[in-house]
């Protein structure tokens, strides 16, 4: 009796116990549901900037930019979030402080423009310091005279509502991407070759400067001259063109173009630019040459993978890429002053990048192509004709017709330097200088809706003359004319016999 | 009442954090300019004897830039009695009617100077100057820009550029007349 009376007892005290545990798990669930979601309500804070800018600029950005500025500026969110939990020790509260905080901190400078409209000495340090006093204000009040179940609440609806404008900013623009998805899948042509001794391969290299006008673009535009500079080139050997023109007026599309020897990149975006740019048509038949390569990417515009490359030059600063969604986004927060360009920072990059450029000259005898873009004489616009440092109000000067043309003629010093080395050190060598596109000055001016433009097809007719010019170890070559691509089917087809033969010009 | 006591504590600790962050943002300009090596001393400076004998050019000024609003000023300067082997230096001067301040230029090449200026028979290596300074460690007001110019265990000798700029709030603007030439603070 006794016995059963244990069992019967024992049964009854695991059975309340399971319920009892069952509750407290239902209850852990219900506390820990509510606490992730406050925590995250200031998530879409943190994200809103980047979704609006995402969506005005979509076109213009590649996808490793997207996701790294994701990953930063989640990053970024999670610090704050973490700084406010080891002061307020309460979830809700540091999520709350965190969205009210991420606000101030990612418009910072749009703010503290605002401010010095009124208040010229307000500087950068004065909002810092406010922004410090404001942050402890903020912990005290919301840790002294808020309740928790007020904070949660406010959490959701500031989670709720910044959602929203998350969506109202995404939508239209996932579906602009879902719509245009299907065009930009573009297939590059592949043209197989038969491989050669490596010693018996020239060194190639391939220069492309971007924004450098050819002579009828500078005579039209600017009503300079640039004869002397086409003298001096052809006194080194080069064949030059007067006429020649690219497809395209826009780098995205015409580096593609001129990588994959074809004139398909038409309606580029960003991401098409490197999805053409991934394995292009010309790194292909030259490694089936049996060539190495060797890149000078400026602005890292060439997203061509890394694998490709046996040597590599990449010439600025990880914060100083002037087309980025990171930069856009960090040039109007508190964090703008790593942005701050130095005087004179860039132009040390450029020479640095000509200098390397010289120095490729020795790094093979033989089967290396070097590929290498400048932003230049492209703007920022940072150097005078003498090499004198522009003040830094000039960076995107268009207004003066000089300032282009100091940062031309000084880009022309560079270059006929570079090449002089160059031949110094490798006189059997084929350089081949070419630009992208010429001085849009005229369509800088039309977009900012400072001029009309009677003919626009002549505008881009003269805008479309560009610099080019090839150096085929002394020999002559007939270039004048051709387009930039078909400008290397032509050195291709001298140099390996490869029977490429021309594009059509007039597409 | 425990309680209480430490709320208390509490209200004192922030109250005294915002009446140190309150004072910090009242002289943040003065130490941010101190702790960066910004900070311009007003000095009195006897330029009361103009020496004829530096010859000097000021290439460029530049706008305020950046965060600290600094000019950068290139030019190049020598004393006629031009030694060749002797170490150079140049302070540039804004004088104001009460006193003024002195920059410490950088000296560097200037091959153009030197191939223009042969009678001279100046060295590469040391005619050029330049330096940056912050235009907000500077008081609002017009300023002369004088030259000074002296060799290693020479006299330091002072002229004037002939040029007036006039410091307000954040900008530095020249003073010129209408049709550009430069006035000075009485004009």
């Amino acid at each position: 009796m006794i016995h059963y009376n244990v069992i019967v007892t024992e049964r009854v005290y695991q059975s309340v116990l399971e319920k009892a545990m069952t509750k407290l798990r239902k209850n852990q669930y219900k506390k820990k549901a509510p606490v992730i979601l406050n925590l995250l309500a200031s998530l879409p804070v943190a994200l809103l900037p980047f979704v609006y800018f995402l969506s005005r600029n979509i076109s213009q950005l590649s996808l490793v930019d997207i996701f790294l500025t994701l990953g930063i500026v989640s990053l970024h969110w999670l610090i704050i979030s973490v700084v406010c939990l080891i002061i307020l020790r309460d979830f809700s509260k540091a999520s709350l402080v965190t969205s009210i905080v991420i606000i101030p901190i990612s418009g910072f400078r749009v703010g503290l423009n605002f401010i010095n409209r009124f208040l010229p000495v307000f500087f950068y340090w004065h909002g810092l310091i406010l922004m410090l006093l404001f942050f402890g204000t903020l912990c005290y009040l919301i840790h002294r005279f808020i309740k928790n179940e007020s904070v949660a609440k406010i959490n959701l609806i500031i989670g709720a509502v910044f959602l929203f404008l998350i969506i109202y900013n995404g939508v239209p623009m996932a579906y602009k991407l879902v719509r245009d998805w299907k065009p930009q899948n573009k297939q590059v042509n592949s043209i197989s070759v038969e491989q050669k001794d490596a010693e018996n391969l020239p060194n190639i290299y391939f220069f492309i400067f971007d924004e450098y006008s050819g002579p009828e673009g500078l005579e039209r535009y600017y009503n300079f001259y640039n004869q002397k500079f086409y003298k001096n080139l052809t006194d080194l050997g080069f064949n030059v063109s007067l006429t020649s023109r690219s497809h395209s007026l826009l780098t995205k599309e015409e580096i593609p173009n001129l990588l994959n020897l074809f004139s398909d990149a038409t309606g580029n975006t960003i991401m098409t630019k490197d999805s053409m740019l991934k394995n292009p048509v010309l790194f292909n038949i030259l490694k089936d040459l049996g060539y190495d390569f060797n890149l000078i990417n400026d602005k890292s515009f060439i997203t061509t993978p890394d694998s490709f490359f046996k040597y590599n030059f990449e010439s600025h600063g990880f914060y100083q890429v002037d087309e980025s969604l990171l930069t856009l986004l960090v040039d109007k927060s508190l964090y703008y002053p790593v942005r701050h360009v130095t005087r004179g920072q860039r132009l040390i990059e450029l020479h640095e990048a000509f200098n390397y450029a010289v120095e490729s000259s020795t790094f093979q005898e033989s089967n290396l192509f070097t590929l290498a873009y400048f932003m230049f004489p492209h703007g920022p616009f940072v150097v005078d004709e003498f090499g004198n440092d522009l003040d830094l109000s000039n960076y995107r000067n268009w207004k003066d017709p000089n300032i282009f043309l100091g940062q031309l003629k000084y880009a022309n010093k560079l270059i006929l330097k570079t090449v002089e080395e160059i031949q110094k050190n490798d006189p059997q060598s084929v350089i081949i200088l070419m630009a992208d596109h010429g001085s849009r000055r005229i369509f800088q001016f039309y977009l900012n809706a400072e001029i009309e433009i009677e003919n626009y097809e002549l505008e881009v007719y003269y805008t479309r003359n560009i610099l080019n010019a090839v150096y085929l170890y002394g020999e002559e070559i007939d270039i004048e004319g051709y387009s930039g691509v078909n400008t290397l089917r032509i050195v291709l087809d001298r140099l390996f016999s490869l029977n490429l033969g021309l594009i059509d010009e007039t597409k | 009442m425990k309680q209480n006591k430490m709320l208390k504590k509490a209200d004192k600790i922030y109250l005294l954090l915002l009446i140190f962050g309150l004072i910090l943002f009242a002289f943040s300009t003065k130490i941010v300019l101190l702790v960066t090596g910004r900070n311009l001393d007003k000095k009195q400076i006897d330029i009361s004897i103009m020496s004829p004998d530096i010859v000097h050019t000021i290439d460029q000024i530049s706008d305020p830039e950046g965060l600290f609003k600094e000019v950068f000023v290139r030019g190049w300067a020598f004393n006629k009695s031009y030694q060749k082997s002797s170490k150079r230096y140049v302070t540039v001067i804004f004088r104001n009617e009460d006193f003024s301040y002195e920059i410490l230029a950088e000296m560097g090449p200037r091959a153009d100077v030197t191939n223009n200026l042969q009678e001279y028979d100046l060295s590469q290596n040391d005619i050029g100057f330049s330096f940056t300074f912050s235009i907000i460690a500077m008081q609002d007001g017009v300023y002369e820009m004088l030259i000074k110019a002296w060799e290693e265990n020479g006299t330091p000798e002072i002229a004037s550029t002939q040029r007036f700029f006039k410091v307000d709030k954040v900008t530095f603007t020249e003073v010129t007349d209408e049709i550009g030439h430069n006035l000075g603070p009485e004009e």
